[in-house]
Order: structure tokens, then sequence, then C-alpha cells
């Protein structure tokens, strides 16, 4: 039964908060999100109609 | 001539303090995975090796002409590293009168020396006393093979040598993108055929080109170069910015002409090692010194049983084996998406017999190799698609320049027409099956670029939801525009190569009217029988085929995001197809047609042949399989970008075979399950057998839409193997803030279940663009940031990773989309972070908090043997943890 490697984390204590700061110009952006995204809003929408 | 030793002399003070600080001493060099580091060379010849052209006649009566063809870039302009390593040749102070150095330099905007004149091409002469001047060319591009050639000839004119040596310095892209990046003419590079062209025409036989650039170790340069050299000295990996170091070798040449090349080549090789791990000491580096000869007259003679074999493994539906080999390989770069990895390392996880006898040629023909920070680094890289078939034309066009032996060029094609089958019915089978899936935007994720993301996540997150309804609001606005250019220009990129363009009638940019099998790529195909038109229209045509356009009053015409109006059998993809006797819609309405495309497909061999077709076709001719049924659209000849149509037919029907063997993840839908106490997704063995990769995924919905936090590849199974869909909180931090992280590299190299993760954080470090660069080692435990490789405006990462220094300013980055899923820009990250003096970067997992306003939601990524990828249901962080959809997320709409 094999499944697809999980690297081993090493989990500290305390609470580290995301904040959001300024808009860079011009950078490269690093991911693609739109897929899951967009396929969560489109899940999202049909659900409604439904 | 313009003489300028003495301003030289200057330029050598000025720099000596940077070159004293590299001298060398040959240092322990650690490895993971299998070592591949020679403690000597190996001086042995194989039977059946192309003898040397080279003689050397010993005893200091040789002489040398040693040409430096050095493209300054951004290298120069940025950091200044060819001044260095001119500096470096100038210490040696080389001045024995039979060893002649010429170098040429430009491709630059900025020359960080007094010396050199920018935006320039110059040639000049290196002798114990400096840096001579000889002439000042007219400005070119320096990726010219002509350019070359002229210095090569150039060069050839001072007088004859008994031995010519050549290195190319500059960037380098490997045998896909090839050598050199002309700052002043930044459009192209000089591929290794023009590379190869340019030796040949100069008529000059070396004994060694060198490669002072990154990723140019690779069996296609070897085989384009072994006819006109005898050696090849260059790297599968990157090379760090300041590439070789060339003082002690230069010295040796200075102290006899005739040192034996081995003898250079080790020099060479153990001084870049160490220099290596002294400027850049979080790079993986490697160099490696090959014997053409034995490559010319052995390997490429393997290679071709090789590539046989590999053929018929595929053939014998046996893909998992090739692909699982393939993504376990030691691959180079992994974050450029250039699919070179090692031979060898290739060769031996394939196991087969043909592939133990190439590897072993293959280390033979290598005589010196050194690998720093890095295991399975045999010498020599091959391409082969993995994560982007985007390469996979030019790579075949390539071939049949080098003349690289046709089995081989085969087998790369029937697995990337595998893969891409693959992926395409990765988004279709759901269309069959389970009501989930798009077969375009498969074809357009599937070949992207990007961070290893498609858009054949739609199917794991639209499940169940009704056909009309989704694909028809997919349908609205620019469905193009939205898959981004780099999607559209890989799709014609792999497909116009599959079609091939040298067909009479065929128009790039234009009109191809009343030709009998024209076609036409953003213009007008009007009045064919065969005609077929990319973003255009092709109207009154027999079997007409519009993407993007209309097929109007055609017999056959299908239509992509168009009409396909009063057809017989018009079929019409993001549109309408109106009037038709069968036809079809996909993603829209098919009015007044016999029967809905969706509704009449079932998973069976024939539909998914039928499928196929759909997919590659539009043109003409048929198919016979090997059960006697006709299948006829597509013109396979053309597909496969030559004439053997029974060839590529029957890869289009093992490609079916295999997909119905093995039904690949789409065919089942992603769901949620509770599952004692636990929120899982549950899927087959089989299925999971198919998958490489599951990442988390994680995002922080501020309101106004949403932070990607990235992928991090944590996941828990149950007992049952389910994965469990629950997630802690928790998330990869640095120095105690929240990071957006991606994957680059997760590698088992010694195959003891102790795993090496690569990934990077998105940075500005000091106000430049750079990837963080982090490992986690559970050989070592320890986890790090080795460093930061630098990202230009355009994407292009830089040469190794450079080292941080005590008060560098780190800003972290993510991206960020809108409520709608668009990508809107990228916004810093917490506060900056100041590069502490110990050194010491602190990375590890906390828990995470979105503050107030904000929500965060997760999903997990799974990849699989074709790369393709499928996203579980998005899920809120928290309360209730359910599925995205069915909460109340009105803010997200």
């Amino acid at each position: 039964m094999e499944r697809p490697h999980s690297r081993k984390v090493k989990k500290e204590e305390g609470i580290a908060e995301v904040r959001k700061g300024e808009k860079v110009e011009g950078t490269v952006r690093a991911g693609s999100g739109e897929a899951p995204l967009r396929g969560a809003l489109q899940e999202k929408e049909d659900k409604d109609k439904d | 001539m313009k003489r300028e030793g003495r301003r030289i002399v200057s330029l050598l003070t000025a720099l000596a303090v940077f070159a004293g600080t590299l001298w060398i001493q040959p240092a322990e060099v650690c490895a993971k995975g299998t070592d591949t580091n020679y403690s000597q060379v190996n001086p042995s010849v194989a039977s059946g090796a192309r003898k040397k052209y080279t003689k050397i006649k010993g005893k200091g009566k040789d002489t040398v002409t040693l040409m430096l063809y050095m493209i300054g870039t951004d290298l120069e302009s940025g950091s200044g590293m060819a001044t260095s390593d001119l500096n470096e040749i100038l210490y040696a102070q080389v001045d024995n009168p039979k060893v002649n150095i010429y170098v040429e330099t430009g491709g630059c905007k900025r020359w960080r020396n007094s010396v050199i004149e920018s935006g320039k091409i110059q040639r000049w002469e290196i002798t114990g006393e400096g840096l001579e001047l000889d002439e000042t060319l007219r400005k070119s591009a320096m990726t010219d093979e002509e350019n070359l050639l002229d210095f090569i000839k150039y060069c050839k004119n001072k007088g004859n040598a008994d031995r010519y040596m050549l290195i190319l310095w500059d960037h380098g892209g490997g045998s896909v993108s090839g050598y050199g990046y002309d700052e002043l003419y930044p459009n192209g590079s000089m591929d290794i055929s023009e590379v190869a062209s340019a030796l040949k025409n100069s008529g000059v036989k070396f004994d060694f080109v060198g490669f002072d650039a990154c990723l140019m170790a690779t069996l296609e340069t070897g085989i384009a170069l072994a006819p006109y050299a005898d050696y090849l000295i260059a790297s599968e990996e990157s090379e760090p910015g300041t590439g070789w170091y060339y003082t002690n070798w230069m010295k040796l040449l200075d102290q006899s002409s005739s040192t034996d090349t081995l003898a250079l080549g080790r020099t060479i090789i153990d001084d870049f090692i160490s220099a290596s791990k002294k400027t850049s000491p979080g790079s993986q580096t490697t160099l490696s010194l090959t014997d053409l000869g034995e490559l010319q007259g052995i390997v490429e003679k393997e290679l071709a049983g090789f590539g046989l074999a590999l053929s018929e493994q595929l053939q014998s539906k046996d893909y998992q084996t090739v692909a699982e080999a393939r993504a376990s390989s030691r691959e180079f770069s992994p974050s450029s998406r250039l699919d070179q990895v090692d031979l060898v390392d290739f060769c031996l996880r394939l196991g087969s017999r043909k592939g133990k006898t190439l590897a072993s040629a293959v280390q033979s023909a290598v005589k010196y190799n050194r690998a720093y920070n890095i295991g399975n680094a045999y010498g020599l890289s091959i391409y082969f698609p993995n994560k982007s078939l985007r390469s996979v034309n030019s790579m075949v066009q390539i071939y049949d320049k080098i003349g690289i032996d046709s089995s081989w060029k085969e087998s790369v094609r029937a697995y990337a027409t595998l893969e891409n089958s693959g992926q395409i019915a990765a988004g279709s089978s759901s269309i069959f099956g389970s009501g989930s899936g798009s077969l375009i935007e498969t074809l357009l994720g599937s070949l992207a670029g990007g961070s290893g993301s498609s858009y054949s996540s739609y199917p794991s997150s639209s499940q169940g939801s009704s056909y009309g309804s989704s694909y028809g609001s997919s349908s609205q606005g620019s469905p193009y525009d939205s898959y981004g250019s780099m999607s559209l220009e890989d799709m014609i990129s792999f497909l116009t190569g599959a079609y091939g363009y040298s067909d009479s009638g065929s128009s790039w940019y234009g009109n191809s009217g009343n030709s009998n099998s024209g076609s036409s790529w953003f213009g007008n195909s009007g009045n064919s029988n065969s005609g077929s038109s990319w973003l255009g229209n092709s109207g009154n045509s027999n079997s007409g085929s519009s993407w993007l356009g209309n097929s109007g009053n055609s017999n056959s015409g299908s239509s992509w995001f168009g009409n396909s109006g009063n057809s017989n059998s018009g079929s019409s993809w993001f549109g309408n197809s109106g009037n038709s006797n069968s036809g079809s819609s996909w993603f829209g309405n098919s009015g007044y047609g016999y029967g809905n495309g969706y509704d009449s497909y079932g998973s069976s061999y024939g539909q998914t042949i039928d499928l196929l077709e759909s997919l590659f076709g539009g043109g003409s001719g048929s198919y016979t399989s090997t059960d006697g049924t006709t299948y006829g659209g597509v013109d396979y000849g053309s597909l496969f970008g030559g004439s053997d149509s029974s060839m590529a037919g029957s890869l289009l029907e093992l490609a079916a075979q295999m997909l119905l063997k093995s039904p690949v993840i789409a065919s089942v839908p992603l769901e949620i399950e509770e599952k004692d106490g636990e929120r899982v997704l549950s899927l087959s063995e089989d299925m999971w057998s198919q998958i490489l990769a599951a990442d988390l995924n994680v995002f922080v919905f501020d309101g106004d839409g949403f932070l990607d936090l990235g992928l991090d590849n944590v996941a828990d199974y149950n007992d049952d193997g389910d994965l469990i869909v629950d997630w802690d909180g928790s998330w990869l931090t640095l120095q105690g803030q929240p990071v957006a992280v991606y994957p680059i590299s997760d590698e088992d190299e010694d195959d003891n279940g102790l795993y090496i993760t690569r990934k990077f954080i998105p940075a500005l470090l000091n106000g430049e663009r750079v990837n963080l660069i982090i490992e986690f080692n559970e050989e070592t435990g320890v986890d790090q940031v080795l460093g930061a490789q630098s990202v230009t405006p355009t994407g292009v990462l830089g040469k190794g990773y450079s080292p941080m220094e005590p008060g560098d300013e780190i800003i972290l980055l993510c991206d960020y989309y809108s409520c709608d899923g668009t990508f809107q820009a990228q916004y810093t990250l917490g506060d900056p972070i100041l590069y502490p003096e110990d050194g010491e970067l602190h990375l590890a997992n906390m828990e995470i908090s979105a503050g107030e306003d904000s929500e965060m939601l997760y999903t997990y990524r799974l990849t699989d043997l074709y790369q393709a990828s499928y996203w579980a249901p998005m899920t809120w962080a928290g309360e209730g943890a359910e599925p995205v959809s069915q909460t109340e997320s009105e803010e997200m709409s």
C-alpha cells in the first residue's frame, strides 16, 4: 500500500499570523492557483443552482 | 593593434583580491544518493571508440590555441562574473610562447572593468603581460552561429596549432534551449545543432570543447559535437555564477603545452567543484569530462538499442514502469522544467538489459566526474519529457539536425504521445463516466508551464454538476484568454509540430483559400476540401474545422470555441452547432442535432480512440485498428509529424488500450467522505499506484480575494490508505512567519525511504526577486535555506544559489487572486526579515491564523503518472470543515 511521500514536519508551538502586505509590481508569480480556486467557485455555482 | 597591457595590469591588481579568495585546494566533496564522484581519471579507451583527432606530441612541443567565447550578458553586467574569470586567467600569467589564448567578449550592456567596452564585440589576446585588444567588431548577436564561426576562423588564422580548445562562456539551457543569451540581442540562443554547425564549418577539430555554462553536459550535446571534438567538459546541473576557476589549469598549460587533456580536465573539474563549494555552498554542482570518441563510436549505437527496447516496452503497455523510472530519475534544474535527467540513472532505474548496457557505455565514456550536494549524477543527462510536453517537437527537430538515432527519437515521441493521451483522457474520461472533466481544459492545462498545476483541476472540483450548467458557463467570455498565453502557446507548439506545417496550402497568420488541404492559422481557410483554421474561419469546406472561429457550411465541420452551422456532421466546442445532422456540442448548445456528444459517448475502446481523434483530428484520413474497426477523421501521419500513419495509428490504439487497462484518476469522483470519524479521500489501489505526489494547498480569503500559500507535500493516511482531509492548521514558517512555498523536487536518492525535498519560497532579497531555495533532508535531519536563486522579470532563473549575508533584507511574497480566481499580483507577506548574523534561517511548521475578517481554505493536489493534476474539493478550515460548496460561503461570490 504505497502512498506518495509526505515530508516529515517539524512542528513548533505558537501561532503565526498570515498578514497581507503591499502590492508588489512587476514581479514574477510563483504558482498557479487559478485551478483549485476556479474549480471551487464552479462547484459552488453548480451547487447553488441545484 | 591597440595594446592594453598596462591597463590590464591595473585590472589584475584591482581584482587580485577576488581571485586570491578562490585559490583552490582540492576539497572533500560530499554527495547524496549514489556517489558519482570519481577518485581518479579513467584513462582507458574502450574498444570501438573513434580515434582521437588531436595527437599530443608531448614534451612541451605542442602548440595550443585556446579560444574563449565569452558572452558576458547579465552575469557580467550584474555581478562581474566574466571579469572575474578573465582575472583568473590573467592571474595565471601564461607566457608560454606555445600557448595562445584568444578571447571574444560581447553580449553585455555593462562590463564591470575599465578595459572592455560595453555594448561591443571585441577580440583579445591574453599574454603573460595582460589582455591585448586586437580588434573591435560591428555589433551583432553573439548567439548567432556565424559569429561563433567567425571567431573560430579568426583564431585559426592566427596560426596552426597542434591542439585547439574552445570554451563557450555564458548561460546554458541544455539540449532544449541551447547555449547563450546575449543581453544586447535578447531574442534566442544558439541551439546545439547551430553550435555544431559552426564547428563543422570552421574545419577545426578540437581537443576539447568546454561549456562554462549551465546544463550543457547532455548526450545530445555530445552527439552534436562528437564529429568535431575529442572531449566535452560541461555540467549536467546549473553552474553557480562564478563558473569555472581558471588559474590552476592555465598554469598547468603554461608549464607544459603538452599537458594531457585528461589532466587538464581533472583540474578544471576539481577546481570548479571546490570554488563552487566556497562561493555557493548550497548549490548542487556537477562537472564532467566525456570522451566524445567513445560516445560517437559506442554510446550512440547503444542508444539505438535502448531506444528500440524502450519503444517495445511502451508498446507492451508498460507506460507505468517507464513513467515511474523517469519520475524518480535524477533531474536537473527541475524548476526550469527542461526535462533533463541523468542518463545512467534513468537507464538503471528502468532496469532493462539494454538500459544497463547503455549505462555501462556512458560510464565508460565519462572519464572524470564530480558532483557536490547531488547524487545519481553520472556525467551526462538526456532530454526525456515528463513535466512539460512543450519542447517535444523542437527536440525532435534538433534530433534530426544532429543526426540522433531514429529509434531514440521514436521512443521519445511515443512516450510523449502516451503521456499526453493520458492527460487528455484525464479530462475526457470523466465526461464519459463520472461527470467531471474537460478535454480542452486538460489539454491547455497539461501543456502549460507554470508550477505544476493544470486545469485538469476542474474535474475534481466540479464533480456531480450537470454538464449543461458547468460547461455552458465555462464557455462564456473568452475561454482561451483565461488560460493564459503560455497555455495556448504550449498547445500551439505541441500541435503545430504534431500536425507538421510543411504541407501544401498552409498559411500562418494569413489566408489559405481554395486549397485542397489548406490550413490556416490565425486566418481564414475558405473553400477548401479539408481546410482547417485556427483562430479564424473555415467556410465552405468539406471537412473543415475551425478553432476559435466559425466553420460554416461544411460537410464534416467542427468548430472549437465557435459556431459550426449547417454542417452534416458538425461538432462545436464551446459554441453552437446548429442545424447539423449528427451535430454534437461540447459546453454549449447543439440545436437541431440528432445527438448530443456526451450522451453518445461511453467508456469503451473505440470511443476512446474517437476521443483522441476528436482532439488531434479535424484533418483527413482514416485508421483501421487491429480489430478491423476503421476510425476516420484523423491524419495520423501528420499528427505525429511523419508519414508513417500505421505507426501513429498504432500509438493511438496503444494509448486507448493503455488508458482502458488502467483508468486515469479522473474517471472516478474525488469525493470526501466520512470514515471512522475522519474526513477522507478514498481511492482504489490501482488509482493510488498512478499518483506520484499529494500536496496540501492552502489559501487565505481576506474578503476581497485569496492569498495563495502554495503547496507542501504534507499528507496523512489512515490504516486503509485513505488520504485524511483534515488539516491541522499548521503551515511552514520562516523565522516564525508564514511563507508561500512551492515544490521543486522530492527524491529518495538512495532508495532507502529517506527523502531530500527541495522547495522554493518567493521573496525579495534586497529588493530583487528571488526564490529562496529550501531543503528538508531526512537523511541528515536538517532543514535549511540553501540560498537565493534570482528570478528575472521574464521568469528566467539565475545560475546557482547565491549565499546571503548578515543584514540582507528578505521580504516574503505570495500570489494573490481575485474572488473569481484571477491572478492579480504578488503581495508582500508579513514583516521584512533580516538575514541573521549566525546565518541560520529557521524553518518550522507552526499553527497559522488568518487574522480578522479572513478565513483559510485548503485542498489537496494529486499529481499522476501523466503529470496531470487533480484537486480534492476545497474545504474551509475550522468549524465543520465542510467542503466549500456546502458551507455558507457567500463571501466567495
